[in-house]
């Protein structure tokens, strides 16, 4: 397999020339409509609606496996992969041109522009004094590096960011640990915050306490996972967007909104309990039929066969919807306020 | 070594010396040890009459062998399901690679390599479900559209000819099927306005002696159903193996949508005989009757699922009947003889119908819309190509099946996709939901990273004769694999999951499992060779082989 990518890789190199480096285009929003007709009907049944069912390929993120120009891709679409499932494709230049700057605009994420705010226009310095005072959003969010660490710092960019604090973004299981857990009771801060590229896990304040000590049932079990680890490493008390880029104002306000619903599923908070009445907490890595693979929140990997465990789901994030707490305009502000943050 | 050696001579001796006639085929029930098509006989139940694994035993199976694919390019998901013939095993390694090896030691015979043309276009992967025999030659489809006829001995090509053109979209991804001394095949492609077709060709030279057109030409029965040139483009792919009776001397296939998958607008009417199974005079390719399960389907709800041919007491009359778990969530019982429909019910949540009339035809009650249309099954179906099971000992029909699942189905009403050769012509995916959850990892990756609450796979088991479920086996995950069965009452199937286990087929009951690693996303089988049984199944890149442990 590495053997292959490299050769594709070397072949798109000698393809490319000096072409490595080929400037990335601007679309019309023109383009990118005639594009998403041809995209729906010729590539979603492989790569998926949102561009994401191929392995090691996401348009969302911008990941690729061997493409790296526009230029790379108008190739690939019309020509296909050799030994691959990417078939050629009797597009002209034009209209595979009009399919990169669809692929090119899911970058992000797509998200339906249904906005409880769409008809308000927010006032960033409104929204700061909202974050910061009514909101009480900075109790558990900081703004690079100010505020509080239980939730993800929501002001540096995306990719830079550490993606919020570490294992002790995952609230213990009540009973089940020594320690208090965080932001318990404590107004909840704007969610929002995506998982920050690979920074994962750096930073991130000390768990406050292990799960309890695993019983019967535990099979496996380790060490924490050595740094460098998947991206998924980031843990997020609530509203963590993940896997979609930095988040839109659409999805800021729905994470403010619908924490539980908005977060993606590596930030969810996935409890089991044993039938010896062991309780773990932490991320869900996988399950099937018969088993349960999570990491609790001291980093222990841990795996379970269902038929040992009494309860396992997920809870509920930590931060309370905003719905009823701020107005669709002081929402409106946050998000503007946010935002601003991410241009900056 | 020497004794191993010894072995191998006397084995290759017998190949030498065992002629696959279509007769065999028919008889299969008497040689229980080789599988000699691909659900292992004409009935198409995939039912095994071997008896040494058994309930109580079943939990002492061990790893054998194991045959792994030689990595060229990305992998696909390995369908094909093995024949065996006298101690040789025979299968297809993702894409085309056919390769026979020592059913005892899983030790390579021969490989037989073909790079399918850059030109090749399928919709879902560069699958192929496995190869027929006949005489000492093997033949498989390509995905790049053509039948190949390959000495079985020697692992030599015999001769290569076209099907369909790989650059229209024209792929064969079906075993074919041996009926006397025909090879019938037909090609896949509904994704690429394909106009379908089941063809049978001379097993000396691949020359084409009938064919079919699934969708007919102006003038011909049928074509009552199409508008203008729709019918040019109109889809009807073959990609699951047909069932043959040879009492009745009628060969039965499903043939898949009408193209364009999700907007109809441009095909007025009910788009004969796409979505339907017909019943062939296998020396003429003359239609005997037809059944169509999803009329001017807009779902893309191909009725590609193995033909499951059994002889049951139909309200206390003995009746040749055929059991059919179709993609869109019905499954059916029809009379094999005259086609007449006996009855329809679903195997999970259904909303796309509101019952049948006296004749069998669904009352469809929904289509897509401008703005979304929420349809249950989904798109993938409730069921799809994965081989489901008929056990004439418990007299229960075992379904492969993804419950509880929908899809939202748009389409641009009265503006129907423009064809071009060699694109897609579909329409607009539809969005596929599990419940009220979508699901993040339909890719076919080796882990399963699907987080919905929601039910989605399972294997269930109803009796043909009262309609009634019997039971189900729940599964995390949906389901790709198919459904063995034995007459010790032991049922083998998989998932997604990587795992492979046994049921009892009795009760649905987990006897036992083992994890390979990879999804099983084809049929097992069971074959003997010298007083054992095995049983084989593909899973991720790689084909296991189990036996009692001695």
């Amino acid at each position: 397999m590495p053997t292959r990518t490299i050769v594709l890789v070397l072949g798109a190199i000698v393809a490319l020339g000096t072409g490595i480096l080929a400037q990335q285009h601007s679309y019309t929003q023109a383009e990118i409509d005639a594009g998403a007709k041809l995209y729906e009907s010729n590539c979603g049944s492989c790569h998926g609606e949102n561009g994401d069912k191929i392995v090691g390929i996401d348009f969302t993120k911008g990941t690729f496996k061997t493409a790296r120009t526009d230029d790379d891709m108008i190739r690939i679409i019309r020509n296909g992969v050799p030994n691959t499932g990417m078939p050629p494709n009797p597009f002209s230049e034009s209209q595979a041109n009009t399919i990169v700057a669809y692929v090119r605009s899911m970058v992000g994420g797509r998200t339906a522009n249904t906005s409880l705010t769409a008809s308000l226009t927010g006032d960033a310095a409104r929204g700061k004094t909202i974050f910061e005072g009514k909101g009480n959003c900075v109790s558990c969010h900081a703004i690079n590096g100010t505020g509080g660490t239980s939730g993800p710092d929501l002001g540096a960019p995306a990719g830079n960011r550490g993606g919020g604090r570490g294992a002790g973004a995952i609230p213990p299981a009540p009973g089940a640990v020594a320690g208090t857990p965080p932001a318990a009771g404590a107004p909840p801060a704007a969610g929002g915050g995506g998982r920050g590229g690979r920074g994962g896990r750096g930073g991130g304040a000390p768990a406050p306490g292990a799960a309890g000590a695993p019983g019967a049932g535990v099979r496996g079990g380790g060490g924490a996972p050595a740094a460098g680890g998947p991206p998924a490493a980031a843990a997020g008390g609530g509203g963590g967007r993940g896997g979609r880029g930095a988040p839109n104002p659409q999805q800021l306000e729905r994470s403010i909104l619908d924490p539980s619903a908005e977060m993606a599923n590596e930030y969810r908070i996935y409890q089991i309990t044993t039938k010896a009445n062991v309780t773990a907490r932490g991320t869900l890595l996988n399950q099937d039929t018969f088993s349960v693979q999570m990491r609790d929140n001291s980093d222990k990997l841990m795996s379970f066969w269902k038929q040992d465990l009494k309860e396992y789901g997920f809870v509920p994030s930590p931060m309370p919807s905003y719905r009823n707490v701020l107005t669709p305009q002081e929402i409106a502000d946050v998000v503007s306020y946010l935002v601003s943050l991410r241009a900056n | 070594m020497i004794r191993r050696a010894t072995l191998l001579v006397l084995l290759a001796a017998v190949v030498a010396s065992a002629q696959v006639s279509s007769d065999r085929i028919a008889k299969s029930a008497t040689e229980p040890g080789n599988w000699l098509t691909y659900s292992g006989n004409y009935n198409g139940n995939r039912y095994s009459t071997l008896t040494q694994i058994t309930p109580d035993n079943v939990k002492n199976l061990e790893l054998q062998w194991v045959l792994q694919v030689q990595q060229r390019g990305n992998s696909d998901k390995w369908e094909a399901s093995p024949l065996v013939v006298d101690g040789v095993l025979y299968t297809v390694r993702p894409p085309n690679d056919v390769v026979a090896v020592d059913a005892v030691t899983g030790r390579l015979f021969w490989t037989y390599n073909h790079n399918p043309a850059q030109a090749a276009r399928v919709c879902c992967g560069r699958v192929n479900r496995g190869l027929a025999i006949l005489g000492n030659t093997l033949f498989m489809g390509t995905i790049d559209g053509r039948l190949l006829a390959i000495n079985a001995r020697t692992g030599a090509l015999v001769w290569n000819v076209p099907v369909g053109a790989p650059e229209a979209g024209y792929s064969v991804t079906v075993a074919p099927l041996v009926v006397k001394d025909k090879i019938v095949v037909g090609p896949a492609g509904g994704e690429y306005g394909i106009r379908g077709f089941i063809a049978a060709y001379s097993p000396t030279d691949g020359k084409e002696l009938w064919r079919f057109n699934t969708v007919p030409s102006p003038g011909d029965p049928g074509s009552e159903t199409w508008k203008g040139d729709a019918w040019k483009t109109g889809g009807g792919p073959i990609w699951t193996t047909g069932s043959y009776d040879p009492d009745l001397n009628l060969m039965y296939w499903g043939i898949g949508n009408p193209g364009p998958d999700w907007n109809g607008d441009g095909r007025p009417g009910d788009n004969l005989y796409t979505d339907s199974v017909v019943a062939l005079d296998p020396d003429t390719g003359k239609l005997k009757w037809h059944y169509q399960f999803t009329p001017h389907d807009e779902f893309d709800f191909d009725a590609t699922q193995t033909p499951v041919l059994a002889d049951i007491a139909w309200q206390g009359s003995p009746r040749k009947v055929m059991l059919w778990a179709n993609r869109n969530g019905m499954w059916y019982v029809l009379d094999r003889t005259s086609g007449q429909f006996l009855s329809g019910k679903p195997f999970t949540r259904v909303n796309w119908l509101d019952g049948f009339e006296s004749n069998g035809r669904p009352k469809k009650s929904l289509e897509p819309t401008a703005e979304g249309t929420q349809v249950y099954p989904n798109n993938q179906g409730a069921t799809n190509w994965y081989p489901p099971s008929y056990s004439p000992r418990t007299g229960l029909f075992y379904i492969p099946s993804w419950t509880d699942t929908s899809s939202i189905y748009r389409k641009n009403p009265g503006n129907p996709p423009p064809y071009t050769e060699g694109a897609q012509f579909t329409g607009i995916f539809p969005t596929v939901t599990f419940g009220s959850d979508s699901v993040p990892a339909l890719a076919a990756g080796p882990t399963n990273n699907r987080f919905s609450p929601g039910t989605a796979g399972a294997v269930q088991a109803f009796d043909p004769k009262t309609g009634e479920k019997k039971w189900t086996f729940p599964m995390n995950d949906v389901t790709d694999a198919g459904v063995l069965t034995t007459s010790t009452n032991v049922l083998f199937s998989g998932g997604r999951e990587g795992y492979f286990y046994a049921l009892d087929a009795r009760d649905g009951k987990l006897l036992w499992k083992t994890q390979l690693g990879g999804q099983i996303a084809s049929g097992p089988i069971s074959y003997m060779v010298n007083g054992r049984q095995y049983v084989a199944v593909a899973g991720g890149n790689a084909m296991f082989v189990f036996a009692l442990k001695q």
